[in-house]
């Protein structure tokens, strides 16, 4: 295949955002918007657009470019549609990073700090696994079976391996 | 050096910090649980590192040792803890070589079956599994009111100074 190491780490965020998108897609819109669970960073819908948000964010400070519509904060909860178009295009923005950048760089963040790239890197597999797992939890918590979104499910989904938990 | 490294030894940082952080809680605390999550905060910490355990002795290609953390039988944390520390020197020496993400790794199930999966997969689950155990930890916490400790990738870089 001739990946980078991190390759697959990468792909498997990415894989794993648009699996769930995809899933909250087809969940009553009441439960989308206002179902929760203690504990919980909040609402499913307030939880994808902060997920998505921060990639986003993540990638431009990596790359330098804003893909797809900014997804502010304090804005207004984007429709599914932008959440999975802007997942899609941060995914690839960061597999181009992982593929050509040095993981010991370090760029300019706000406020005059600085990171190396490895750490926004590591920051993102985290930060996406963390809210995805709380959005499972909402989902669990509320009687809904939450759809498969480990490694094992995207090596299944990818052929690349028939692993199982 | 692999550019996993970096997740590699993020990965080593949170579950010691979070399992040091459950070995201080009190016995009521440590059973304490949150709809949706995988059980208590005591079985969430011992499986996590137990998983570790098996991941590890999967990339080795021998057994976990005799006193490796298992779910059927840990209840001591310091000894989790102490094991977590174990993996970490293992899991940092791991990452230092070259890495051959595309040979098959033999892993044992706990049926007894055995599994055949690339290494590049096997890893990808690992960084999932701990980042996936330890996120549920922190809702747990949080619905009880427990301030946890801070454990994200950018709480590491700030500790090592990667991050300013």
């Amino acid at each position: 295949m001739g990946e980078r190491p991190l390759d697959h780490v990468l792909r498997h965020n990415t894989w794993a955002n648009g699996a769930l998108i995809e899933f909250c897609r087809g969940l009553d819109p009441a439960t989308h918007a206002s179902a929760a669970s203690p504990g919980t960073y909040g609402t499913i819908e307030g939880t994808l657009h902060h997920l998505i948000g921060a990639e986003q964010w993540y990638t431009q400070l990596l790359t330098g470019d804003l893909i797809g519509p900014r997804l502010r904060r304090d804005g207004p909860p984007p429709a599914i549609d932008v959440l999975a178009e802007v997942a899609a295009g941060t995914g690839n923005g960061i597999l181009s990073v992982a593929e050509t950048d040095d993981p010991g760089r370090r760029i300019k963040l706000n406020e005059g700090r600085t990171s190396t790239v490895g750490v926004i890197l590591a920051q993102l597999v985290h930060h996406g696994n963390e809210h995805r797992t709380q959005i499972t939890t909402i989902l669990g918590a509320n009687g809904i079976e939450p759809p498969p979104l480990s490694a094992w499910a995207y090596g299944r989904a990818t052929t690349l391996s028939e692993g199982t938990e | 050096m692999s550019d996993l490294k970096v997740p590699i030894e993020y990965d080593n940082w949170a579950t010691e910090r979070l399992a040091q952080f459950c070995e201080a809680l009190s016995p009521d605390q440590r059973a304490l649980t949150t709809p949706g999550t995988m059980g208590t905060v005591e079985a969430t910490v011992i499986h996590l590192v137990g998983a570790k355990e098996r991941y590890a002795a999967a990339l080795r290609g021998t057994p976990p040792p005799d006193d490796a953390v298992r779910e059927t039988t840990t209840k001591d944390l310091g000894h989790v803890v102490a094991r977590a520390k174990k993996l970490s020197e293992w899991f940092s020496g791991f990452a230092q070589g070259e890495l051959e993400l595309e040979k098959i790794i033999e892993r044992r199930l706990a049926d007894g079956t055995t599994q055949r999966v690339p290494m590049e997969i096997l890893l990808t689950q690992h960084l999932h599994h701990g980042n996936e155990h330890r996120a549920q930890l922190g809702s747990i916490f949080g619905a009880h009111g427990i301030e946890p400790p801070h454990f994200s990738a950018f709480d590491w870089g700030r500790e090592r100074g990667d991050l300013t």
